[in-house]
């Protein structure tokens, strides 16, 4: 199989990129508050430092499991056999953040349950940490397809971003300035999905934000 | 080096902790902490600083975003960058803006040599 070099070259930035950006800022932290706690001898400031230190060092710890993640992303088989399990009822049992989500229709699909927890699991996530609330979650089963859209609100994404919102690595501009992460999620969700004989995509809101949808086979 | 009044902008709160240890630990006064470049405005407003350590990439409005407007009103306080990862674009931006740029770091050496080229840079 060819090696497209340009395609290697602009994945080995964008991995460079973000991994320097992601470890830098919980190493630098870390580092820099265990040598704080050295000379600490304030009791409710040691409380403070380690705290820091403990966030950092978890921090660190998920993107470690990110990472290992993303190295297997091409080689992710999920497990378990299909079943039939409505899309919706999934996503509102995925979900256990704030209640900043709302649920509606149903999407009776045929897919390894794994497959649509965490396609849905990685969805969702990406709308609370990126998109403005509300957050719907709306689903359908039209013939032979079931789709589930994630909408969030925000302010509108560039085109171009929305070409590369679900490839490995890639951050969006909003992305970037507002929460760690390395750009996966995305990722594996489309991976997951398709291993499944369905997808991921995303298109821009009609007022803007982003909606990404999942679909899978209906029965 | 005289102390300094200093303004520490960040979104994350563990980076302003540390910042702020470092900084109170050699000698320096940490006027406020901000996390984005609206609260950063809100602070110089309140009690102007000497300098502003700010980090370049915030939710909300970002390091770039707010330099201009520092610039504008608050022209005798002095702006050091302090970010994770500085590529071509961002080591060029702030050599046209005179800013000097610092590598988010556990070493406090670059950030009170910074420091220092910011004052001495605005005096």
């Amino acid at each position: 199989m060819g090696v497209d070099k340009a395609e290697v070259d602009l994945l080995r930035r964008r991995v460079l990129n973000v991994v320097g950006h992601e470890l830098r800022t919980p190493v630098s932290t870390l580092a820099g508050l265990a040598e704080q706690l050295v000379d600490c001898d304030d009791e409710r400031l040691r409380q403070e430092i380690t705290e820091g230190v403990v966030r950092n060092a978890r921090r660190l710890d998920r993107l470690v499991d990110d990472l290992l993640l993303a190295s297997s992303i091409e080689t992710v088989v999920p497990v378990g056999s299909s079943e039939l399990v409505d899309l919706v009822d999934v996503a509102r049992q995925t979900w256990d953040g704030p209640p900043i989500v709302s649920f509606s229709g149903t999407a009776q699909a045929r897919c390894r349950p794994e497959v649509a927890h965490r396609a849905l699991a990685a969805l969702l996530d990406n709308a609370a940490k990126y998109g403005e609330a509300p957050v719907t979650v709306t689903g359908v089963t039209a013939g032979a397809v079931a789709t589930v859209d994630v909408a969030s609100g925000g302010p509108a994404i560039l085109d171009a971003e929305l070409e590369l919102a679900t490839e490995l690595f890639f951050r969006g501009e909003r992305a970037v300035t507002s929460h760690p992460g390395l750009g996966i999620g995305l990722a594996v969700a489309r991976t997951l999905a398709r291993a499944d004989g369905g997808d991921v995509s995303v298109r821009s809101g009609n007022s803007g934000g982003l909606i990404a949808r999942l679909e899978l086979p209906a029965p | 080096m005289r102390s300094l009044r200093v303004l520490v902008v960040d979104d994350e709160p563990d980076v302003r902790l540390l910042l702020r240890l470092q900084l109170e630990g050699h000698g320096h006064q940490v006027t406020d902490e901000a996390a984005d470049g609206e609260e950063a405005l809100n602070a110089c407003r309140l009690d102007p600083p000497d300098i502003v350590i700010l980090d370049l990439l915030m939710p909300r409005m970002s390091g770039f975003e707010v330099i201009p407007v520092l610039r504008a009103d608050f022209p005798d306080v002095a702006i050091v960058a302090y970010t994770a990862v500085a590529g071509d674009f961002v080591r060029n931006e702030m050599a046209r803006l005179r800013i000097p740029l610092v590598l988010k770091t556990a070493n406090y050496a670059p950030v009170e040599g910074a420091l220092r080229a910011a004052i001495a840079q605005d005096s």
